[in-house]
């Protein structure tokens, strides 16, 4: 790893991410939604979010963007956190007792002047290989 | 979700300021968005960074609030842009803004811009989310 935290050396078009495996509980679900304030009853209320089209309570969208970002994070470093984009798509809502795998790959590499852009796909799927999200995310490497 | 104190979305055009509030992190607040995403990597905490993700999530609990949505409102889609870090301890302005509002088939569809700057007037985040609403 160098000084800005990025750990991926080998940075050549279809290299992998290393992937992100998480849990989503309903605990770590009540934290986020304590964490970013947002206490939509659909995240956190079971009773509430089973009378709605849900079925049942489910995962606030930016807690799988964030495992998506923590992926990024730990590949990237402070490139991600000071000069990262993400166009993304919620396809499939996340529950609790799912598992989530996050996985990224880098599919084109802009190089301008001293500077280099990494483009990547990015996923995240359920234990079903159900997509959740689906995306594409960016990173500006600085002094490359 | 309804919300007595919140605006119905039928009622508001482009260009409408959702919210608008300020923040500042404190380290607990860092402590408990690592805790709740089990974030265990080394660049935040000590070093004082904020996560860009936490800096995101702030004005989406803050429209959620402040919009009535219908239940099975659903959020399709995001961008979004890392633009500077966030510092613990640094205030920040949080704006959403109603883009767009239009039908795709039966559904009305809102997109939201979000803008976060730092105390230099400086965006440290910009966002754009699509919500589809039943």
């Amino acid at each position: 790893m160098d000084k800005s935290g990025r750990k991926i050396t080998d940075l050549r078009e279809g290299v992998e991410l290393p992937p992100l495996v998480k849990s989503v509980v309903q605990e770590n679900i009540n934290r986020y939604a304590e964490a970013a304030r947002d206490f939509n009853p659909i995240h956190i209320d079971e009773e509430f979010a089973k009378k709605t089209p849900a079925g049942g309570t489910i995962a606030h969208g930016m807690l799988a963007l964030a495992y998506v970002s923590q992926m990024m994070t730990d590949a990237f470093g402070l490139d991600w956190v000071a000069g990262g984009k993400l166009d993304i798509r919620f396809k499939a809502p996340a529950r609790p007792g799912d598992t989530l795998t996050v996985s990224g790959q880098i599919v084109r590499i802009d190089s301008n002047d001293d500077r280099k852009t990494v483009c990547c796909d990015v996923t995240c799927v359920n234990q079903k290989d159900e997509v959740v999200v689906l995306g594409k995310a960016e990173v500006g490497l600085i002094g490359d | 979700m309804s919300d007595i104190n919140a605006a119905h979305y039928a009622s508001m055009e482009p260009g409408y300021v959702i919210s608008s509030a300020r923040y500042t992190f404190s380290p607990k607040d860092v402590e408990a968005y690592l805790a709740a995403t089990e974030d265990v990597g080394d660049l935040f905490g000590e070093n004082g960074i904020v996560p860009p993700m936490a800096v995101a999530a702030l004005p989406m609990g803050a429209i959620s609030d402040s919009i009535s949505f219908p239940d099975g409102a659903v959020h399709v889609s995001q961008q979004m842009e890392f633009c500077d870090e966030v510092m613990v301890g640094e205030s920040v302005v949080c704006t959403s803004t109603l883009l767009k509002k239009h039908k795709r088939g039966p559904f009305n569809m809102l997109t939201l811009g979000i803008e976060v700057k730092n105390e230099t007037e400086t965006v440290v985040y910009y966002g754009k989310t699509s919500v589809l609403l039943p």
